[in-house]
């Protein structure tokens, strides 16, 4: 967050006129993730990954819609050519009828049941009740897949709330409830700055809390706001690519470049395939901070007087837990630093685990 | 022929041929007539045919007879299979008894397929998860029918063969509905099943002959229904010689065969993957992955045939969308694929059409729609499990609103399933601390989710089911079973009191997420009164309920909000947590040491409210005993199944540990109760070697804490106790020497804590802490490492050097026996300043 009567060129309207900048209404604008961009690219992404079984067997009869490729993926389900049905281990007991002595046979009618008068009368159709394979149908066409049946769906696996995914994190820092405290400093201006964190997701490089600011603004002592961080590994990049965020990627590197710990990453890190892996065992972990609305009343959207339309490019410390960060928005001063160091918290961790 | 009115004499006749003529004429005269069906019902017919299939069966063969019990037997099926009004008159005890009966006991194939087609109507009719305990013969019974009617299957290939087959298998769901009646029957038919399906596979391969679809389809949706984890995992590790022609029966022609492959799939698929996983940990193999993606688009195909046509989005079956939900829950690029083959919209757009306008009037919902939502909601809240996203895009689908509607429905049997799903919709959508700040907050959730809470306490005298009312009216049973009225009774009461817990379970567990300290409706939700029923959950036998309780408190005492940790308290006793400290049920214990890990945290307070209620020596002998815990190696459970618990169990650790970390890092008189505490430290000291690195971090932070040196200006209550000591002295007290006085106060209070601070040290140093602290120098984890150089340079600048040498050690070992002695001098000092 920034205080806009002092750093800020633009005023209100110019705020508003200014396809990338905030206007009140894109404050919150969300975070686009890459893995919702995937899903507005080509069909084609989707099956050149979708593998083909190559087990002997008929080809698989594709649907255009989720196969249009024709190039065939080995799929490593199957290491054999074909199936080989007679040295199976069976978990339970053995299976008793004689492997070769079945004999080819007509498919059994399955309408079969006890009505035995005229046709006048109203069908009680049994079968057709719980059949729903005697209409056979071409998988490519159109098929209606009724359900004559509720038949339950709970089964004896397990329920389907019972999987826990517990968050763990790399650095006792890390984890919600960390509070840090420091700094912003804003050309002459220095405010006093708390951090809370409220949520950290390692698998989804995710991370999320409070934001308190002080003395940015006479009409508020304290302002406080709600961010979402983006940790750089593989789902997130260095660069931003962020068209609603403003920065482009010679801004991207201009602002990782000022953190010492990323210079030794600097030369691979500018690669547009660069992917930072093993992110969270590394000293430093890099992110992007946004805030995104007002707490406690997340519908104010103008504060007169502040802005938190930009973002904060973050290096976070992992061995002393503190933070760098540096504030980015188009129109505003450059380089504002946030500097942050963690409060002593004594092993004093909470236990939550979103259920 | 016979005339009409005459039939029922011939009914109830001896006369064997006379009998089986009038069951033929009554065949006739009731087929497609619902009038007649309900005259003959009212005139009591249901006894006669009951009667007769019920015969006794005296080893001699008598075509007769039997051909008699047949025919009973179709004319009953052709009762069961008309409107729901008389087929419901059907379902009594004593129908069901008999009919049972006719598969625990020899009966011709004929009457077999007769009874099961009964039996699958009237439980289709009414779900009822307490048969297979009514009747405790019954899997065993089915799975004799189907090893049975398999062998003959696989060698003749009758038609009738097939019949039966068909009809048993379709039976098996439908005899155990719920979770628990599924897993109770799992033993006995798990084996006999995959002989089946195992069978009809192959012998698609080998021979090229064409097994029948639909009863290769109900075999393959038995198994899957049956299929616990570590059975499916059995199944799983025989490999692609199983899966791979399961694979291809997913471009089988007919729709029911490929969903049935693919709930199967799924559920061999998700076997593989633990119930708790650390993020950090596991990664699937590959192979699962794979196979797993390949089911995506089987499943979507499937959705989108559905759906495209307009209004069929209520023909879906649900069990696709069922089976999708098992599989996005597992998240991963599984539910990556779903959200981008639309999946989110699709579903949204099948509820719309099932309740138009979000109007879930309970005339509105049948038992089939009530399905379909269930498992719609189902998967959105398994595709929101995980992405923020994900979740962002499930509410701008609208499905928020969706899940308030559903909640404020009336109760009705068809509903209370759809409640469930809603409730895990709201579970989902609240693991966002965005979402809970911003939409929940106008969403009007809250009323919502109290009310299902305290709406099943008050049902739980609700009457029993219209038909079985009217079954009560009816005083007619069989003489020899007459003891059924009353269990099935009692038995349908409990199915009912069942559903109603699992709907609290379910609204309980999104409460879980509600009461966070981040989350805005924490204090609007305890407005609204919601702390007794928590309570009252966690007392509760049903034991998803009583976890999903204790976590919610667990969350209610989660964050410096010293008001709520007050509010919570002044209704949950120390006793309860106590109790539930020692729950059977290992995730209720690690829930309830979390509690008291997190009612200790950063408040002194707690600590000591804890200490006074509970008593130090009981509060350290919990933590002692949950330092140990190991699970038990059950006798009869797979390996697979230990370890699937033994996540739990290391949780316990963590949490127990962490109570420690808080004692100690409370006053210096709590640190000092640690101290005296030695059983536990001895079992933190060995804890620094354990697996897991959360509980090595816990043990660090321990030494960490017990190793700390106090300010005294940063800890009022021990500078206040160090004065207290002075003013125990002979002290002058004439004004003159005022200063001198508190200087020599400080002095002495600098002195007192310097030795008991040193005394600590090597206490630890005793009990081995030190060495290993230099052994988790090396340790793989950097926190670990980066915790354990405070811990070291903590312990040695108390002990006063660094490394130890032998010299050393002889010198602390002699410096230990003055510093028991001293201990105990200073014990006792500190228990008489605070008696």
């Amino acid at each position: 967050m920034r205080n806009i009567h002092l750093y800020a060129i633009p005023t209100s309207q110019s705020l508003n006129s200014h396809p990338n900048r905030s206007s009140p209404s894109t404050i919150s604008t969300p975070i686009h993730r890459p893995v919702l961009e995937r899903a507005s690219s080509s069909v084609s992404t989707t099956a050149s990954t979708v593998p083909q079984i190559t087990t002997g067997l008929p080809l698989w009869t594709r649907s255009d819609e989720y196969f249009p490729s024709s190039s065939a993926v080995s799929l490593p389900v199957s290491p054999e050519s074909s199936v080989d049905v007679h040295d199976i281990t069976i978990p339970s007991r053995g299976f008793q009828s004689d492997n070769n002595g079945y004999s080819a046979m007509p498919p059994v009618p399955t309408t079969e049941l006890v009505e035995e008068e005229s046709s006048a009368r109203k069908k009680v159709c049994v079968a057709a009740a719980l059949s729903s394979s005697s209409k056979t149908t071409n998988p490519s066409g159109p098929t209606i897949v009724s359900s004559p049946l509720p038949l339950p769906l709970e089964s004896a696996s397990d329920p389907i709330h019972t999987r826990r995914a517990v968050a763990t994190s790399s650095s006792s820092f890390l984890r919600s409830g960390s509070k840090f405290m420091g700094t912003q400093q804003s050309g002459r201006s220095t405010y006093e700055v708390h951090v809370e964190l409220k949520h950290v997701d390692m698998a989804e490089s995710f991370i999320c809390g409070y934001l308190h600011i002080q003395g940015l603004t006479e009409d508020h002592p304290t302002l406080t706001t709600y961010f979402e961080g983006q940790m750089i590994g593989p789902k997130y990049s260095f660069i931003t690519r962020r068209r609603d965020w403003g920065a482009s990627e010679k801004t991207d590197i201009a602002h990782w470049a000022r953190f010492p710990s990323w210079r030794p990453l600097a030369k691979q890190a500018k690669r547009p395939d660069y992917c930072h892996v093993n992110f969270e065992q590394r000293d430093h972990i890099f992110m992007r901070w946004k805030e995104c609305f007002l707490v406690p009343d997340h519908r104010v959207r103008d504060i007169n007087g502040a802005s938190f339309a930009g973002f904060y490019y973050i290096c976070f410390n992992q061995l002393t837990g503190s933070i760098s960060g540096l504030y980015f928005h188009q129109s505003s001063e450059k380089y504002q630093q946030l500097e942050l160091s963690h409060v002593s918290d004594h092993g004093n961790y909470y236990s939550y685990e979103f259920r | 022929m016979i005339a009409e009115d005459d039939l029922l004499p011939y009914l109830r006749s001896d006369d064997r041929h006379g009998q089986l003529g009038a069951l033929r004429s009554l065949k006739n005269s009731v087929i497609g007539h619902s009038d007649q069906k309900a005259s003959y019902l009212d005139r009591g017919v249901l006894d006669d045919l009951l009667a007769i299939i019920g015969t006794p069966q005296d080893g001699v063969k008598d075509p007769i007879s039997d051909e008699c019990r047949i025919q009973a037997g179709v004319v009953l099926g052709s009762f069961a299979y008309s409107d729901p009004e008389i087929s419901s008159r059907l379902f009594t005890p004593a129908t069901l008894s008999t009919l049972v009966k006719v598969l625990t006991q020899y009966s011709p194939p004929a009457l077999l397929i007769a009874s099961l087609r009964t039996l699958t109507a009237l439980l289709t009719l009414r779900l009822t998860p307490s048969l297979v305990q009514q009747f405790p013969d019954l899997a065993k019974s089915l799975s004799e029918l189907i090893s049975h009617y398999s062998t003959a299957c696989f060698a003749n290939y009758a038609r009738q063969d097939v019949q039966v087959l068909t009809n048993l298998c379709t039976l098996v769901p439908l005899i155990s509905p719920s979770h628990s009646s599924a897993q109770s029957v799992s033993s006995e038919l798990t084996g006999p099943l995959f002989d089946l399906v195992y069978g009809s596979l192959k012998s698609s391969q080998t021979s090229g002959m064409v097994f029948d679809s639909k009863l290769k389809s109900t075999a393959i949706l038995a198994l899957a229904h049956v299929l616990t984890p570590t059975a499916a995992r059995e199944i799983a590790a025989a490999g692609p010689k199983f899966t791979n022609p399961l694979l291809a029966l997913l471009r089988a022609p007919d729709t029911a065969t490929r969903l049935s492959a693919a709930s199967l799939l799924t559920a061999l698929y998700t076997s593989g993957k633990p119930e708790i996983t650390s993020t950090s940990g596991v990664t699937r193999a590959p192979q699962i992955t794979t196979l797993a993606l390949t089911l995506v688009p089987t499943l979507m195909k499937l959705l989108d045939d559905t759906i495209a046509a307009p209004d069929h989005g209520r023909k879906c079956d649900p069990r696709i969308l069922h089976t999708l939900a098992i599989l996005c829950r597992e998240g991963g690029d599984v539910t990556d694929r779903c959200v981008e083959a639309g999946l989110i919209k699709k579903i949204v757009s099948i509820i719309v059409q099932v309740a138009p306008n979000n109007h879930f009037a309970p005339g509105r919902i049948f038992e089939s729609d009530g399905k379909l939502l269930s498992s719609s909601l189902l998967c959105l809240s398994a595709l929101g499990l995980y992405n923020e996203d994900y979740r962002k895009a499930i509410i701008e689908a609208g499905a928020l609103s969706v899940v308030v509607a559903v909640m404020n429905t009336a109760n009705t049997p068809a509903t209370r399933e759809v409640k469930i799903a809603a409730c895990h919709v709201l579970r989902t959508l609240s693991r966002s601390v965005r979402l809970l700040r911003t939409t929940m907050v106008e969403s009007g959730v809250v009323c919502g989710i109290v009310d299902l809470l305290g709406d099943a306490s008050a049902e739980e005298e609700r009457p029993l089911l219209e038909s079985v009312d009217n079954v009560g009216s009816e005083p007619e049973q069989m003489d020899d079973e007459p003891v059924h009225t009353t269990v099935t009774e009692v038995a349908a009461e409990e199915d009912e009191e069942e559903e109603d817990l699992e709907v609290r379970t379910a609204a309980m567990a999104a409460v879980c997420n509600l009461v966070l300290d981040f989350s805005p409706l924490r204090k609007p939700i305890l407005d609204k009164g919601i702390l007794p029923l928590v309570v009252s959950g966690a007392r509760s036998r049903y034991t998803p309920l009583r976890l999903n309780s204790t976590w919610a408190l667990k969350h209610m005492v989660f964050g410096d909000d010293m008001e709520t940790k007050a509010c919570v308290m002044s209704h949950l006793g120390f006793p309860l947590i106590i109790k539930l400290c020692d729950d059977k049920e290992i995730q209720v214990q690690e829930q309830a040491l979390d509690f008291l890990r997190n009612l200790t945290a950063r408040s002194e307070t707690y600590i000591d409210m804890l200490f006074d209620n509970v008593g130090v020596d009981e509060v350290f002998r919990l933590v002692d005993c949950k330092l140990s815990l190991r699970p038990v190696p059950p006798i009869d459970e797979s390996e697979q199944e230990l370890l699937s618990t033994q996540p739990y169990y290391t949780k316990v650790i963590i949490a127990a540990a962490y109570i420690i970390v808080h004692i100690a890092a409370g006053y210096d008189r709590h640190r000092e109760t640690v101290i005296a505490h030695e059983a536990v430290l001895r079992k933190i000291v060995q804890l620094m070697r354990h697996e897991n690195y959360e509980v090595r971090l816990a043990c660090v932070w321990t030494l960490i804490n017990l190793t700390w040196v106090e300010e005294p200006n940063r800890a009022p209550d021990d500078v206040a106790s160090a004065g207290q000591i002075h003013t125990v002295s002979p002290a002058g007290g004439q004004s003159s020497e005022q200063v001198q006085q508190e200087q020599s106060v400080s002095s002495f209070a600098e002195l007192y804590f310097a030795d008991i601070y040193r005394r600590r040290a090597m206490t630890l140093v005793r009990l081995g802490a030190r060495e290993q602290l230099e052994y988790l120098k090396q340790d793989p984890v950097l926190d670990v490492r980066e915790k354990t150089k405070t811990a070291i340079y903590q312990m040695d600048s108390l002990v006063g050097r660094s490394p130890l040498s032998a010299e050393d050690e002889q010198d602390i070992e002699a410096g230990l026996s003055r510093g028991v002695e001293d201990a105990g001098d200073a014990m006792q000092i500190d228990s008489e300043l605070h008696a």
